[in-house]
C-alpha cells in the first residue's frame, strides 16, 4: 500500500451528510475512484449521489457513485482502500462507527476522519494499534470543490510514512493545497478563522447600540480581504457548528493567547437553544422574510432586544470612500484612507485586521510550525486574504508593529510584536484579488 | 525599416477571476495590468513617461466590445483614469473581436519595426461577466454578420462553430463518433494542461474523458449543433499585457541582443466575415479554413523556420473544433489527417509539439480581447522558461495561432532567439 499509493476504492460513512456529499464528489471525480456511500437510510444515500454529480457538474461521475447503508459496511470496507468518517461532530457517534470499521478493516488500509476539531488522538483510541497507524485526519473544506484546502493530522500514532504519500495523492491526484497539522484543536484555517468569527459574535454584543450584528460584520466586510462577512459565515456554517467549533478550541487549547476570543456569547447559545441556526433553518443572525405582499425582506437580529430587524449591511461615508478606491483598483489610496483615519470606525477595521494577522502567526506558529502557512490555509479555506499579504497591502513591518500598538491592549502586546518580528517580510501570494469593492 | 522587436516581459491577471463579485470596474483590471506589466518588463512609470515625452513609447490596447459589456468605450483615454502616470502618452486601440489584441501587437510590432517608437505597452482585455451568460452570448454574436449570423439567435458562436464541426467531417468524411471522441481528447488536454497553470480559469475544475464524451446531458448540454459546453472555452474575465521594444532601447538597457526573444516572423490574414463564404472558399481547398493556413504558412516563411522548428504552440481553441481545423493548418499533418495527429498524442500534454501548456482558451479562459496578448505572453514565458508549473522543457521556439469571429481575422506569430 505505502509506495505508490494506489486509492480506487473507498467508503465514506455519513456520506449524506453535507461534507460527507463534498467529499465523495471529490474522490469520484478527481479521483476517479469508486466511492460507497453509507449512509443511516440508503435513500438518502441515492439522493446524495444525484447531489454529488450537480456539486462538480458532471454526469460522468455517477457510475462511480454506490449508495449503501450501514448493513453493508462489511462489504464495503472489505473491497475499500480508504475508508472515510464523516459523521456528525460528536464522540459517541464516531466511536460506534469506528466499531463498526475496526471490525472489517485490514492494517493495510487507510482510515481517515474528517472531523473538523476533534482530537485525532482521541479518535486513534477508539481504533486497536494495528489499524492506529494507518489512520488519519484529512480535513477538507466547504465547499470543497471551490475551496482546494486540505488540512493533514496524524495522530501520535499514524505512520510518519503514510504522511508523504498521502500528501502527494491529496495534490497531484485531488488537486488540493496541502497543510500538514498538528493536532491541535480547530487545526490551522478553523482555528484562525473561527477565532476571527467568534470575535465578530463578540464585538456585535459589545456595539449592540450602535448597530451590533450589522455594524461589526460591515467593519470586518469584504473589502478588509474576505469574500463573505464572518457573522454571515457563521449563518452559512450553522451557529450550532460554529459554536461547537469554536467551544472545542476554547475546552482543548492549552495556550491563554487571545482565548477569550473563543467564548460563545450567551445570545448565540439562546438562538442556537431556539433553533435559529442560520441558513440551514431559515435563519441565525440573519433572516430573510416575506411582508404582506410576499415581498422577501431582510431582517438582522438586534442584540439589545432579541430580536429581529430590517436591515441592510451597516455602511458609512469612510467605508463608501474605502469601496470607491477599490473599485478602480487605487488599493493605494484605500491603504492610506485606512491608516489615516482616526475614527473609532477606522480604529476598529485596523484592529479587526490586525488581530487576524496577528492569530495567524500564532496559529500558524503553534499548529504548523511554519508562519506561511496560513497564507495557504486561509486563500484556499475560506477565501480570505492571506494574512501576510497585508504586511504587503500596507507596507511593511513598521507600520503593521504601530498597527499592533494601536490595537492590542498591554498584556497582548508585546507577545503580538515578538511573533511580527518572527514572520517573513512579505507573502509570496499577490492581494488585489482578495480586496472586494463590496461590504 | 525592419528593424527587430524584442520582447521584454509582460503578465497575466488570474482568469478565474470575477471581477464584478469583486465589485471592481475596468479602471482597476487597467491599472493592475498596466503597473505589473511594466513591473515584468524592468520598466518604471517613469522610464515610460520619458520615452513618451520623446515620441519614443506607446501604449496599445486591444479590447473587443467593452462599449457592450462595461457600457464604456473611448478606451484610449480610459487608461488615463489608471493612473496619472500615463497622462500624455499615446494609446491606441484595436479591435477584431478575439484577436483583438492581437491586432493591438500587430501595430506595436509595426511601429517598432519602422523605427518610430522603441517601446510599446500592449494590453489585452475584456470584462464579460458584467452580464449575464444569455447576454455574454449575444454580445459575442456582434463578431458575425449580425443580419445574417446572430440577430435573433441564441449562442450564435456555438453553432457557428458547430457548423464548422459538420463541415470537417463532411470534407474530410469522418466517423462522426470517432470525430467526436476526438474532440473530447481536445477538451481534455486543454483542462489537464490548466491543472498546471496558476492563472488558469478551470484549474479547480472537473473535466475527463467520459463527462466531455457525454454530451446532451444535464451538465454537458448541446448548445451548438453536435458541439457541448465541455467543447467551449468559459465567459471569463481578464487581462493580458506585454511590453516589446527595438534594438536601441535594448542596447540602452544593456540587454543581450542573443538572449532576449524576439518576433522571428507573423503574419495577418482577414477571412470572408461569413460562415457560409469561408465554407465556399475551402471547397476548391485540401483546407478547411484556407486563410487560416495561408497565415501560418506566411509566418513560417516571414520567420524562415517551419513546422519542425517550433518547440510549443499556443492556439485558438476557443472550441474543440477550431483547435481540430487549427492542427492542419499549422502543419501538424496534411488536411484530413488530423485524428492521427490525436491518436498520436504528440501535441497533448507530455507530447513532443505540445499544443496549450497554459491549458488554452477551453482551460485558461477567453477573456476575449485578451487572449491575443494572453497567448504570446505565454509563448515568452515558455521561451524565457518562465512558465513555472506548466513549461515545457528546452523550448526555444514558440508560435501562436488566434482568430477572431469564425476565423476570420487570422493572426500568427512565432517568436524565439536571433541569430
Amino acid at each position: 500500500m505505502k509506495k505508490g499509493i494506489s486509492i480506487k476504492t473507498i467508503t465514506i460513512f455519513g456520506a449524506n451528510g453535507h461534507m460527507g456529499t463534498n467529499v465523495a464528489a471529490l474522490f469520484a471525480s478527481f479521483g476517479h475512484c469508486k466511492v460507497f456511500m453509507i449512509s443511516r437510510q440508503k435513500e438518502s444515500a441515492v439522493q446524495a449521489c444525484s447531489k454529488c454529480v450537480s456539486l462538480v457538474r458532471s454526469d460522468s461521475i455517477f457510475n462511480n457513485l454506490i449508495p449503501a447503508s450501514y448493513d453493508q459496511a462489511e462489504e464495503c470496507i472489505r473491497q475499500s482502500d480508504l475508508i472515510y468518517e464523516s459523521t456528525s461532530e460528536n464522540l459517541d457517534v464516531k466511536r460506534q462507527v469506528f466499531s463498526t470499521i475496526l471490525k472489517f478493516a485490514s492494517d493495510d488500509q487507510i482510515i481517515a476522519t474528517g472531523t473538523s476539531g476533534l482530537s485525532i488522538d482521541v479518535l486513534a483510541s477508539f481504533l486497536p494499534s494495528s489499524l492506529q497507524k494507518n489512520f488519519v485526519g484529512i480535513h477538507f473544506f466547504n465547499p470543497t470543490y471551490g475551496m482546494p484546502l486540505c488540512e493533514l493530522i496524524p495522530s501520535q500514532k499514524t505512520d510518519r510514512d503514510l504522511l508523504p504519500i498521502l500528501s502527494e495523492y491529496l495534490t497531484k491526484s485531488l488537486y488540493r493545497s496541502v497543510v500538514l497539522c498538528k493536532n491541535e484543536p480547530g487545526f490551522l484555517a478553523n482555528r484562525i478563522g473561527f477565532m476571527v468569527i467568534n470575535s465578530a459574535l463578540i464585538e456585535a454584543q459589545k456595539y449592540k447600540d450602535v448597530g451590533g450584528v450589522s455594524y461589526v460584520d460591515s467593519l470586518m466586510g469584504c473589502f478588509t480581504g474576505k469574500n463573505m462577512r464572518p457573522i454571515q459565515t457563521a449563518d452559512y456554517v450553522g451557529l450550532d457548528v460554529t459554536a461547537a467549533i469554536v467551544d472545542n478550541i476554547y475546552a482543548n487549547s492549552s495556550d491563554s493567547f487571545m482565548k477569550d476570543r473563543f467564548v460563545t456569547p450567551y445570545y448565540v447559545r439562546s438562538l442556537i437553544e431556539n433553533h435559529c441556526l442560520g441558513d440551514k433553518s431559515g435563519g441565525g443572525l440573519y433572516k430573510s422574510m416575506g411582508d404582506e405582499k410576499g415581498v422577501q425582506q431582510s431582517f438582522v437580529y438586534d442584540v439589545a432586544t432579541n430580536d429581529y430587524v430590517p436591515s441592510a449591511p451597516y455602511s458609512s461615508p469612510f467605508i463608501q470612500k474605502l469601496l470607491s478606491y477599490l473599485k478602480v483598483g487605487k488599493n493605494g489610496f484605500y491603504k492610506e484612507a485606512l491608516l489615516a483615519n482616526d475614527t473609532i470606525e477606522g480604529k476598529l477595521i485596523r484592529k479587526y485586521i490586525t488581530e487576524y494577522f496577528v492569530y495567524s502567526l500564532f496559529a500558524s506558529k503553534k499548529v504548523t510550525g511554519d508562519l506561511r502557512s496560513a497564507d495557504e490555509a486561509m486563500q484556499y479555506g475560506f477565501s480570505w486574504m492571506p494574512p501576510l499579504a497585508y504586511l504587503d497591502l500596507f507596507g511593511g513591518k513598521e507600520v503593521m508593529a504601530r498597527m499592533i500598538s494601536e490595537a492590542f491592549a498591554d498584556g497582548e502586546k508585546q507577545a503580538a510584536l515578538i511573533l511580527l518580528k518572527e514572520a517573513p517580510d512579505s507573502s509570496q501570494y499577490p492581494f488585489a484579488k482578495f480586496l472586494k469593492a463590496r461590504i | 525599416m525592419n528593424n527587430p522587436v524584442f520582447i521584454l516581459g509582460g503578465y497575466q491577471t488570474d482568469f478565474s477571476r470575477n471581477f464584478a463579485k469583486e465589485g471592481k470596474n475596468e479602471i482597476a483590471l487597467l491599472k493592475e495590468t498596466m503597473a505589473m506589466t511594466l513591473k515584468e518588463s524592468g520598466l518604471s512609470k517613469k522610464d515610460l513617461h520619458e520615452l513618451a515625452d520623446e515620441g519614443k513609447a506607446e501604449i496599445f490596447e486591444g479590447n473587443f466590445i467593452s462599449e457592450l459589456y462595461c457600457k464604456q468605450g473611448h478606451l484610449d483615454g480610459l487608461i488615463s483614469l489608471a493612473d496619472e502616470d500615463y497622462y500624455g502618452i499615446p494609446v491606441s486601440r484595436a479591435e477584431a473581436a478575439c484577436a483583438s489584441s492581437s491586432s493591438a501587437l500587430d501595430f506595436a510590432i509595426s511601429k517598432i519595426r519602422s523605427g518610430d517608437i522603441d517601446v510599446a505597452v500592449v494590453i489585452g482585455w475584456e470584462l464579460m461577466k458584467t452580464v449575464s451568460p444569455k447576454e455574454c452570448g449575444d454580445i459575442l454574436g456582434y463578431a458575425s454578420y449580425r443580419e445574417d449570423e446572430s440577430q435573433g439567435i441564441a449562442y450564435p458562436f456555438p453553432k457557428l462553430f458547430g457548423r464548422l464541426a459538420e463541415a470537417l467531417v463532411e470534407k474530410y468524411r469522418l466517423d462522426k463518433n470517432v470525430f467526436l471522441d476526438d474532440l473530447a481528447q481536445i477538451s481534455v488536454n486543454n483542462y489537464a494542461c490548466a491543472k498546471n497553470n496558476p492563472n488558469a480559469q478551470t484549474r479547480l475544475w472537473f473535466m475527463d474523458i467520459n463527462q466531455a464524451k457525454m454530451r446532451g446531458t444535464t451538465t454537458n448540454p448541446c448548445y451548438g449543433g453536435m458541439l457541448a459546453v465541455s467543447d467551449f472555452s468559459q465567459v471569463t474575465d481578464g487581462a493580458a499585457g506585454v511590453v516589446i521594444c527595438s534594438e536601441r532601447y535594448l542596447n540602452k538597457r544593456g540587454l543581450s541582443i542573443k538572449q532576449t526573444p524576439c518576433v522571428l516572423g507573423y503574419s495577418h490574414k482577414t477571412a470572408p466575415m461569413l460562415f457560409s463564404d469561408k465554407m465556399k472558399d475551402s471547397f476548391a481547398d485540401s483546407y478547411i479554413l484556407p486563410w487560416t493556413r495561408k497565415t501560418c504558412a506566411e509566418a513560417y516563411q516571414k520567420s524562415g523556420l517551419s513546422f519542425s522548428d517550433i518547440d510549443v504552440f499556443e492556439v485558438h481553441d476557443c472550441f474543440t473544433s477550431s483547435e481540430y481545423a487549427e492542427l492542419a493548418c499549422l502543419g501538424f499533418c496534411v488536411p484530413g489527417e488530423e485524428h492521427r495527429v490525436i491518436e498520436s498524442g504528440i501535441a497533448f500534454l507530455g507530447g513532443s509539439k505540445p499544443i496549450n501548456p497554459s491549458g488554452g482558451l477551453i482551460g485558461c479562459g477567453h477573456p476575449v480581447g485578451a487572449s491575443g496578448v494572453r497567448m504570446f505572453l505565454d509563448c515568452y514565458k515558455q521561451i524565457v522558461h518562465k512558465a513555472g508549473s506548466y513549461q515545457v522543457k528546452d523550448a526555444k521556439t514558440a508560435m501562436m495561432l488566434n482568430i477572431g469571429g469564425s476565423a476570420t481575422s487570422n493572426y500568427a506569430f512565432i517568436i524565439g532567439f536571433g541569430k
